[in-house]
C-alpha cells in the first residue's frame, strides 16, 4: 500500500456494453493491488459494473466514451466516473435500476450519483 | 483461469426443465441470456431448475431478467429453483431480497 498511496489509475472506455468487463477487470486489479481482501475486491468489481450499467443505459446513446478514475487515498479508494469529451448528465433521481442501486449502496461505503452535477463517485474504506 | 464466456445448457426432465448457466451475465451478455431464458420459459410446462455452479458473475440486469422469467412461470403456478450459487452471487440475492422470491437450494 505504501508504494501506491495517492496514485491514480484512469481508464477511458468506449460507451459500449462490450467493455464493462474491462472495467471490472481493472477494478479488481487496482483493488487487489491496494490490499483489499477477496470479498472486498469482489464488492468493488460488482459496484463498478453497476455504475457502468447506469451510464450506458442512461447516456449510452449520447456519449462516445466515459472515464473511470481510481484514486488511492490514505484511507479509502475513491472511484470517479465522468464523461470523456462530454459531461455526464446528473443521474441522481432518474436511476430506476433499483437492484443496481441497492447493490452499489450495500457494497460501497459511499455512493454519490450526482457529484458537482457531472460525476458519479463511490468510496470504500481501506483496512476495515 | 476460468472461462468467462456465457453459456446456457438446457435439459428436459419430464415436465420440468433444468438449465445450467456458466460464465458471466452482464449488460453485454444479458440479451442472449434473456432470449435463451424466454425460450425455456415458453416451452416449459413445469418448474424451472437453474444450476449456477459454473456461473461466476451476474449483475442487476441479469437479476432483472430472472425476475421477469419468474413472473411468467408463476402464471402457470410453477416456480424457479436456483441451486449451487457461489457465495459472491448469493450475496447479491440477499442484498436485493431476491432470496425470498426464488426457491434457493444449497
Amino acid at each position: 500500500m505504501k508504494n501506491v498511496a495517492f496514485d491514480n489509475v484512469t481508464l477511458v472506455l468506449p460507451a459500449k456494453s462490450e467493455y464493462v468487463s474491462t472495467a471490472r477487470l481493472t477494478a479488481s486489479s487496482v483493488a487487489n493491488r491496494i490490499g483489499f481482501n477477496i470479498d472486498e475486491v469482489e464488492d468493488i468489481k460488482v459496484a463498478v459494473s453497476e455504475v457502468c450499467n447506469i451510464i450506458l443505459s442512461k447516456m449510452g446513446d449520447e456519449i462516445s466514451q466515459y472515464k473511470i478514475s481510481f484514486g488511492i487515498n490514505s484511507d479509502n479508494l475513491e472511484i470517479t466516473f465522468t464523461g470523456e469529451k462530454m459531461e455526464l448528465k446528473c443521474l441522481g433521481e432518474s436511476v430506476e435500476n433499483e437492484y443496481g442501486l441497492y447493490i452499489m449502496e450495500a457494497l460501497m461505503d459511499t455512493v454519490v450519483l450526482c457529484k458537482n452535477d457531472y460525476s458519479i463517485v463511490m468510496t470504500k474504506k481501506i483496512g476495515e | 483461469m476460468e472461462n468467462s464466456e456465457f453459456k446456457v445448457l438446457k435439459k428436459l426432465v419430464g415436465d420440468d426443465t433444468k438449465i445450467v448457466l456458466s460464465g458471466e451475465i452482464d449488460i453485454y451478455t444479458s440479451q442472449s441470456f434473456k432470449s435463451e431464458l424466454n425460450d425455456v420459459v415458453n416451452a416449459s410446462k413445469g418448474d424451472l431448475f437453474i444450476d449456477c455452479k459454473e456461473l461466476t458473475y451476474i449483475d442487476s440486469t441479469g437479476l432483472g431478467i430472472l425476475v421477469g422469467a419468474l413472473k411468467e412461470i408463476r402464471k402457470d403456478n410453477n416456480d424457479i429453483y436456483i441451486c449451487n450459487l457461489k457465495d459472491n452471487i448469493k450475496k447479491l440475492f440477499l442484498i436485493t431480497g431476491l432470496d425470498k422470491l426464488f426457491k434457493i437450494e444449497e
